[in-house]
């Protein structure tokens, strides 16, 4: 026989979590990680819309062939400790961990089955602990990471992200028909990069937009900034989480 | 030590196996280490002893270990190739296989056609062989 333990570990890892978020875009380039990561911020220093109380709040990049997250966040310890499991990274008040930890600043190129496994590995091996939030931060398009979250982790809900790109929308408007289909929480759409005109989305629920900033991207790598800019502050007026 | 939530997870795994078999407690369980996550046998056996009290159905389980040596097949020329312990790895690079063993990937390349993608179908990491136990 050959058993694989760690698909047997994943539940008992996250027992202590309250809510895990897989902020999803289908598209490639929405915002999605921007969005995972300003969220995790917001929730982290000053609560949700409707909350002020600060909450616990764990971060993924799941987007293991292109890792960006850490840059966002300016993240500068250089490896996670590991005493019961591997301890996430914590800095600005958010526990983050990600694959970037572990490839010495280098591309990662991974196939679908190295994805499984990659991930298979970080969600046996990371020990959370306690937690409001669980942000996902998932890769593009509905392969390997999106189906495994599916299979392993059903509790997860889906924020889906979109642009006003009928391209985007097309895409969401699909892949939430499938992910209700599959039983998958869906808790709405954030319209990014918006013109203002943010549109219902085929019976997907609106949650809030987030315009065009064009300061964000002197923000990337500062928290303090990120959490500055008109991008966070329209994302803070989203409420629904 | 990571070590400990892998253990943890053949425990657990041992746990369910136990229930679902009607086990009155699992004797022996056999668990093969690939080379490539260098998980040292004598580490995993001292977590393991501590990790085993954990679960009622491994409370006096015997472990048995064995190491699978890595098996790299590369999907450009279909080389099949191993990893040379004398080459020695810096000591990053162990440690970034010992925690994810497929950034072999980032570190390692084909030694016939150089290229960077392969896989690992041997040895890559921790797996369950044999759990053993009389039923109630
Ligand atoms: N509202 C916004 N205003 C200005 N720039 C934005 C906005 N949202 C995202 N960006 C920028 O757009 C680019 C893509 O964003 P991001 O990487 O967050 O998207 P993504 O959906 O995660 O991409 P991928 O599909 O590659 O994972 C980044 O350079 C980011 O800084
Ligand atoms: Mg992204
Ligand atoms: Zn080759």
């Amino acid at each position: 026989m050959k058993l694989d333990p760690r698909v047997n570990i994943i539940q008992t890892r996250l027992s202590k979590i309250k809510k895990i978020i897989a902020v999803s875009g289908f598209k490639g380039g929405v915002g999605k990680s921007s969005i995972a990561c300003v969220l995790s911020l917001l929730l982290a220093k000053q609560g949700g819309a409707s909350s002020l109380s600060t909450k616990k709040v764990g971060l993924m990049d799941l987007d293991l062939t292109g890792n960006c997250d850490n840059t966002i966040l300016g993240i500068k310890t250089q490896y996670p400790e590991e005493e019961h499991g591997v301890q996430p990274v914590e800095e600005n008040g958010i526990k983050f961990i990600s694959s970037y930890f572990y490839s010495q600043g280098k591309a990662t190129h991974f196939r679908g089955d190295e994805i499984s496994n990659i991930l298979l590995e970080l969600f046996a091996i990371t020990d959370w602990g306690e937690l409001d939030y669980l942000i996902l931060d998932m890769p593009p398009g509905l392969s390997d990471t999106a189906l495994d979250i599916i299979r392993w982790i059903p509790q997860a809900e889906v924020l889906a992200i979109s642009t006003p790109s009928i391209l985007s929308r097309n895409l969401v408007a699909k892949s939430a028909k499938l992910l209700k289909e599959q039983k998958v929480e869906i808790i709405g759409f954030v319209e990014n990069m918006s013109d203002g005109k943010a549109r219902e989305l085929d019976g997907l629920k609106i949650l809030g937009s987030i315009p065009k900033d064009e300061n964000f991207e002197q923000a990337i790598g500062d928290a303090d900034k990120l959490l500055e800019t008109n991008f966070a502050k329209a994302l803070k007026q989203i409420d629904g989480f | 030590m990571h070590e400990w939530a892998l253990a943890d997870a053949v425990c657990k795994t041992a746990e369910d196996i136990a229930k679902d078999k009607n086990l009155i407690q699992v004797d022996e369980i056999s668990v093969v280490l690939g080379q490539v996550q260098n998980i040292k046998p004598k580490v995993f056996d001292r977590i393991f002893e501590e990790v085993k009290l954990q679960y009622s159905s491994t409370k006096s389980t015997k472990l048995v270990t064995e190491i699978e040596e890595a098996e790299l097949t590369c999907n450009n020329c279909g080389n099949i190739f191993g990893i040379d312990d004398r080459t020695g790895f810096e000591h990053q690079t162990s440690e970034d296989m010992h925690f994810i063993p497929e950034t072999a990937r980032l570190f390692i390349k084909c030694p016939k056609c150089k290229s960077v993608d392969f896989h690992i179908t041997k040895g890559r990491g921790l797996y369950v062989k044999e759990i053993r136990g009389e039923t109630k």
